[in-house]
C-alpha cells in the first residue's frame, strides 16, 4: 500500500473529474460544486497527512514508489519509467498545491456562471497535471505532466473571463506551448547526452550522467530550461501574457494561474537548471541575477502605473518571481532557503490579493481603482480581513512576505558570485522594489476601501461565510509562515546544503 | 503439392479476400434489398476469416513461395493483420456513405476488397514485379473508389488521381528496368546478396531514385504530394478514411523492406530521402494553417504524417522500423477516430466547412471531447498515443546515426507549427459563436467508434510497453 500513496495522490483528482463528466452526476450546479469541494477537502486531508508522516530529516527521496503495470515501467524498451519520489521541496510544494485548489473550489461559488461540469473536471486535471510535475522522477513523465495541463487551461481561458478571451487564450498558448517545446527540446538532449556518454538509455534526471560532455553543449541545454522555464516564471522578455492573462481570467482561473503555475515554473529552473545541470548554474547565476533585478524593478514600476486591480497583482508577482531568481541565484544557504519560502509565502498572498480584487469586482462590476472609493464603509469584514495579506504583499515583519524577502535580500548581499555588475549593488538596486511596492499595494487598499462612497454602490453586501473562511485560512497560513518561519526555513536549508552547490553565504 | 503448400503458407489470408470479392460480385446481381446490412455483414466475415486464416500460416522461418516472388513471415503478419483491422473500422463507419448510394453497395465493397488484396501482395512481395502490379491494381482501386460520387469534383479528383498516379507508375517502372539492366535481376533478396559483394555506381543510385519516387507517391510526401488534396476534397468521407490509411500502410511495409535490403547501401539515398520527409512535413504545416475545408485540412495531416514515417523508414535499421510500426499502429486508431468524427459531423449537418464547427462542444461534448483526443494526438501531445509514438521515433533516431541528429532537430522545430493547426481546430469547437443547426441528438453507429479510438488512444499513452515489444520482435524478421 505503501507503495501507491502517490500515483492515489496524483491520480486522483483525474479519475474524479472523469466521474464528474460521465453523465452519472446530474448537470446541476449544487452537486457538481459540492461533490468536488468534498472531494478536494478529503485530497486536502490526505495530503495534509503526508506532509506530517514526511520524515524530514532524511533528504533524500523518501517516498518513492513504482506505477507498475504488468510487471513492467512505462516504456522500458526506451527507458523511461513511471516512476514518482518526492523529497522535501516537492512535498512542500504539493501541500500548497492541494490547499490552492482547496481555496479556489471554494472561491468559484458564484464567480463561475455555466459549464459547471466541464469547469471543475477542467480545475481537476489541471491539479492532476501539477502534482504530476512535482512528482515526477522521470523527465518524460515530467514533460507528459507540464503539457496536460496547457490544454485545459486554455480551453478554461477560452470560456471563462471577461474580455477579448479568445486572443488571450491564443497569447497564452503561443507562449506556452514554444515554452514547453524548448523544455522538450532539453530533455531531449539530456537524453541523448546520457545515451552518448553512458550507453545506456535512461530518462531518470536523478541518475542522468553528463559530466564527460562539451560545456558549451551544457550551455545550451540550460539556455533551453531556462527559457522554457522563463515563459511559466516569468523571466522579463518573455512576460508579456501574464498580465493580459490575468486581468482577463476569472479570479479562481487568476489564483491557480499566479499561486501554482508561476510556482511550477520555479520548480523546473530548482530541478533542472539548479540541481541537473548545477555546475553550469554557477556560470549563469550573474546573469540571473541580473535578470532577477530587472523582474523586480520592471514588474513593480509596470504596477505602479496599472489602473486594473488585477493587473496591479499581476505584475506585482512579476516583481515577486524577480525576488526567488534574485535569492536563488545568490547560490547561498539563506538565499535559496529564502527563494523557496517566497514560492510558499507568495502562493498564498496572491491568493489572497486575487480573492479580495475578485470580491470587490463582482460586488462592484469594475476593477478600475479608480472608480472605486469608500467601500469600507460597506464592507467592514472584507476592509479588515484584507489588512494582513496587504501588508504581507508589502512585506512588513510578522508575516511571510517579510521573512521570504528578507532571506532572500540577505543570501544575495553575502553572495560570493563575481560579475561584470556587482551582486551587492545589484541587490541594492532590487531592494527599491520595497518602496514600489508600498506605492502600488496601499494604492489598491487606500483607493478601493477609504473616501467617500460612490452612490451606485450603495447596495453593496458585505462578503458570505464562504469568502470569509478562504480569507481567514490565508490569513492563518500567512501568519503562521510570517511568526514560526523557523520550522520551514531548517527544512528548506537543510535541503538546500544537501541538493544544490553553494559556494557562498555567512 | 507445392501448389497447396503455397497458397497454405503464403495465400491464404489474399486468397479468402478473393473469394469474397467474387462473392460479393455475384451477390450484387441478386440482392436488391437491404443490401448495406448484408454486404457488410459477408465482408466483415470475410476479413475476420482472414485474420483467422493467418493462424495457419508458417512464418518462422521465413517461407517463399512462387518461384520466390511472395514471402511470408512474422513482419507481413503483423503489416496483413494492420490491414484487415483497419479495413475492417474502414467497414464499419462507411454506413452514411453508402446510405445515399444503397444499389451500389455490393461493388464498393469489392472495390475495397479488391484494394485490400493488393496491399496483403504488395506486404508480402518479394519481388519488384509482384510489387509493381499489386501496385497498380492498389490503384485502380481507388481511382474507382474516389470516382464513386456521381458528381463533377468527385471526376475530376478521380482523373487527376489516373494521371499523376500514371506518371509516378512509369518511373517506377523505369527504375525497376534500370536496376534489371545493373543486376540482372528482379528479386529483392538476390539484390541484396548481390549488393554486399559489389560495390554501388551512379546508375544505381538514378535507378533507386526512380523506385522512391514511386514509392514517395503512394505514401504522399512533397514533390508528389499534391495529388492528395485534390483527391480528398473529391471522394467522400468513406473514401479518404480509406485512402488515408490502406494504401500507406501497404506502402510503408514494402518502402520499410526495400531500405532496408537495398538503399541502405547508398547513405545518399538516405539522407536525400530525410530531407524529402524534413520538406513535407514543414510543407504541410504551413499548408494547412489557412484550410477552411475539413477533409483539405486533413489532407495536410495526413502528409505531415507520411513525412514523420519516412523520416524514420529511411533511417532504415532494425529500432527505426520497430518505431515505424509502433507509429502506425497508434496512427490507425487516431486516423479512424478523426474520420469517424467528420462522417458523422458530415451525417448530421451535411457541411465540409471547419468554421461549421463552431461552438460543437455545447451540442455535443462528450463528441468534442473524444474528437479532442484525437486531435491532440494528432499534434503528438501527451497524454495520448501519437507522443509516446514520436518520442519512440526520436529515440530510434538517436540511437544510430549522428548525421539525422540535426535532421531530428530540425524535425522537432519543424512540429511546433503542426502543433498550432491542430489547436486552431480545439478553438473553434469552444467559440461562443454558434451556427443555427438544431440540436440532434441521433445515435450514430460510429459515435462508438469514435469514443473505442479515443480510449485506445490514451490506453496506448498509459501502457504502451506491450505494444513496442510487440513491433520490435516484428522488426527483428524483416
Amino acid at each position: 500500500m505503501q507503495n501507491y500513496i502517490l500515483p492515489i495522490l496524483i491520480f486522483s483528482p483525474i479519475i474524479f473529474s472523469i466521474i464528474l463528466m460521465s453523465p452519472i452526476l446530474s448537470s446541476e450546479e449544487k452537486v457538481i460544486r459540492r461533490s468536488t469541494k468534498i472531494f478536494s477537502i478529503i485530497h486536502f486531508i490526505f495530503t495534509t497527512f503526508l506532509l506530517i508522516t514526511f520524515d524530514y530529516t532524511n533528504m533524500g527521496n523518501h517516498l518513492e514508489s513504482n506505477l507498475k503495470i504488468f510487471n513492467s515501467d512505462w516504456v522500458e524498451t526506451i527507458g523511461l519509467n513511471a516512476s514518482f519520489s518526492v523529497d522535501a521541496l516537492s512535498i512542500l510544494l504539493v501541500g500548497l498545491t492541494s490547499i490552492i485548489f482547496l481555496i479556489t473550489v471554494f472561491l468559484s461559488k458564484k464567480m463561475i456562471k455555466h459549464s459547471y461540469k466541464l469547469y471543475y473536471s477542467l480545475i481537476l486535471i489541471i491539479e492532476t497535471a501539477v502534482l504530476g510535475i512535482l512528482c515526477a522522477k522521470d523527465m518524460f513523465l515530467f514533460f507528459l505532466f507540464w503539457e496536460l495541463e496547457l490544454i485545459p487551461m486554455y480551453i478554461i481561458l477560452l470560456k471563462w473571463g471577461s474580455g477579448n478571451k479568445i486572443k488571450i487564450a491564443e497569447k497564452f498558448i503561443i507562449y506556452t506551448f514554444l515554452g514547453s517545446i524548448f523544455i522538450l527540446l532539453g530533455i531531449l538532449l539530456l537524453y541523448i547526452l546520457n545515451f552518448i556518454n553512458t550507453g545506456t538509455l535512461n530518462a531518470d534526471f536523478y541518475n542522468i550522467d553528463i559530466s564527460n560532455i562539451d560545456n558549451k553543449i551544457k550551455y545550451i541545454i540550460f539556455l533551453f530550461f531556462l527559457i522554457g522555464f522563463g515563459v511559466k516564471l516569468p523571466i522579463i522578455p518573455l512576460h508579456s501574457w501574464l498580465a493580459d492573462v490575468h486581468s482577463q481570467a476569472e479570479t479562481p482561473v487568476s489564483i491557480i494561474l499566479s499561486s501554482i503555475l508561476l510556482k511550477v515554473g520555479a520548480y523546473g529552473i530548482l530541478r533542472f537548471n539548479m540541481q541537473v545541470l548545477n555546475d553550469t548554474f554557477i556560470i549563469f547565476a550573474p546573469l540571473i541575477i541580473i535578470l532577477g533585478v530587472v523582474n523586480i524593478i520592471y514588474g513593480s514600476i509596470c504596477a505602479i502605473n496599472q489602473k486594473d486591480i488585477k493587473r496591479i497583482i499581476a505584475y506585482s508577482s512579476i516583481s515577486a518571481m524577480g525576488i526567488f531568481l534574485l535569492g536563488a541565484a545568490s547560490l547561498t544557504e539563506t538565499g535559496i532557503t529564502g527563494a523557496i519560502f517566497q514560492l510558499i509565502s507568495h502562493a498564498f498572498i496572491s491568493a489572497g490579493l486575487f480573492t479580495i480584487a475578485g470580491i470587490i469586482y463582482i460586488k462592484c462590476g469594475t476593477k478600475n481603482i479608480l472608480k472605486i472609493k469608500g467601500l469600507g464603509e460597506k464592507m467592514p469584514v472584507l476592509m479588515f480581513l484584507s489588512i494582513p495579506i496587504i501588508l504581507s504583499a508589502m512585506g512588513v515583519p510578522l508575516l511571510s512576505g517579510f521573512i521570504a524577502e528578507f532571506l532572500c535580500f540577505i543570501g544575495a548581499f553575502t553572495s560570493q558570485i563575481e560579475s561584470i555588475i556587482d551582486v551587492k549593488i545589484s541587490t541594492l538596486i532590487a531592494l527599491l522594489s520595497l518602496i514600489f511596492s508600498c506605492i502600488y499595494i496601499l494604492k489598491i487598499y487606500h483607493s478601493t476601501f477609504f473616501g467617500e462612497l460612490n452612490k451606485k454602490y450603495n447596495q453593496v453586501k458585505d462578503i458570505n461565510i464562504h469568502q470569509k473562511i478562504i480569507l481567514i485560512v490565508i490569513i492563518i497560513f500567512i501568519l503562521y509562515l510570517g511568526i514560526f518561519p523557523t520550522y520551514t526555513t531548517n527544512i528548506l536549508s537543510e535541503y538546500s546544503i544537501i541538493n544544490f552547490n553553494i559556494i557562498g553565504g555567512f | 503439392m507445392i501448389i497447396i503448400n503455397d497458397i497454405k503458407n503464403a495465400f491464404l489470408p489474399e486468397l479468402i479476400i478473393v473469394i469474397f470479392i467474387l462473392l460479393n460480385i455475384i451477390l450484387s446481381f441478386f440482392i436488391n434489398k437491404n443490401t448495406y446490412k448484408k454486404a457488410r455483414i459477408i465482408n466483415i466475415i470475410g476479413i475476420l476469416s482472414a485474420i483467422i486464416s493467418m493462424a495457419f500460416m508458417q512464418i518462422n522461418p521465413t517461407y517463399f513461395s512462387y518461384n520466390n516472388s511472395l514471402l511470408s513471415n512474422t513482419y507481413t503478419i503483423i503489416f496483413k493483420i494492420m490491414i484487415l483491422i483497419s479495413n475492417l473500422l474502414v467497414i464499419l463507419v462507411s454506413s452514411s456513405m453508402l446510405r445515399e448510394k444503397r444499389k451500389r453497395t455490393f461493388e464498393y465493397f469489392a472495390i475495397i476488397q479488391s484494394a485490400t488484396l493488393a496491399s496483403l501482395l504488395l506486404i508480402s512481395a518479394n519481388d519488384f514485379l509482384t510489387a509493381f502490379v499489386s501496385m497498380e491494381l492498389l490503384t485502380m482501386s481507388c481511382y474507382f473508389l474516389t470516382g464513386f460520387r456521381k458528381n463533377h469534383k468527385s471526376k475530376e479528383a478521380s482523373l487527376k488521381y489516373l494521371i499523376t498516379s500514371a506518371s509516378a507508375t512509369i518511373l517506377f517502372l523505369f527504375g525497376i528496368s534500370y536496376l534489371y539492366g545493373i543486376f540482372g535481376n528482379i528479386n529483392i533478396e538476390e539484390i541484396n546478396e548481390i549488393l554486399l559483394t559489389q560495390p554501388i555506381n551512379i546508375l544505381f543510385i538514378t535507378a533507386s531514385l526512380l523506385i522512391i519516387v514511386g514509392a514517395i507517391f503512394k505514401l504522399g510526401c512533397i514533390p508528389f504530394s499534391n495529388w492528395i488534396i485534390d483527391v480528398y476534397e473529391g471522394s467522400t468521407y468513406t473514401t479518404c478514411t480509406f485512402i488515408s490509411l490502406i494504401p500507406k500502410i501497404a506502402a510503408t511495409a514494402f518502402i520499410s523492406r526495400l531500405f532496408v535490403y537495398i538503399f541502405q547501401y547508398s547513405p545518399i539515398l538516405q539522407i536525400i530521402t530525410a530531407f524529402v520527409a524534413f520538406i513535407s512535413i514543414i510543407y504541410a504545416s504551413i499548408g494547412a494553417i489557412k484550410q477552411t475545408n475539413i477533409k483539405r485540412f486533413y489532407a495536410y495531416s495526413s502528409i505531415i504524417h507520411s513525412g514523420f514515417i519516412l523520416l524514420t523508414i529511411s533511417v532504415s535499421n532494425v529500432y527505426a522500423l520497430s518505431s515505424v510500426l509502433f507509429y502506425i499502429f497508434t496512427y490507425i486508431f487516431i486516423n479512424i477516430g478523426v474520420w469517424s468524427a467528420s462522417i458523422i459531423y458530415n451525417k448530421e449537418y451535411n457541411t465540409d466547412n471547419i468554421d461549421d464547427y463552431k461552438g460543437l462542444y455545447y451540442k455535443h461534448p462528450y463528441y468534442s471531447i473524444a474528437l479532442i483526443i484525437c486531435l491532440i494526438a494528432l499534434a503528438g501531445l501527451p497524454p495520448t498515443s501519437g507522443f509516446i509514438a514520436k518520442l519512440y521515433i526520436f529515440t530510434a533516431i538517436i540511437r544510430t546515426n549522428t548525421i539525422f541528429l540535426l535532421i531530428l532537430l530540425a524535425t522537432l522545430l519543424a512540429s511546433v507549427i503542426s502543433i498550432f493547426i491542430y489547436i486552431k481546430i480545439i478553438k473553434i469547437l469552444f467559440d461562443k459563436q454558434q451556427n443555427n443547426i438544431n440540436l440532434n441528438h441521433k445515435f450514430h453507429k460510429e459515435k462508438v467508434i469514435l469514443y473505442i479510438c479515443a480510449l485506445i488512444t490514451i490506453l496506448i499513452c498509459i501502457y504502451p510497453d506491450m505494444l513496442i515489444k510487440l513491433s520490435q520482435i516484428t522488426a527483428y524478421y524483416i
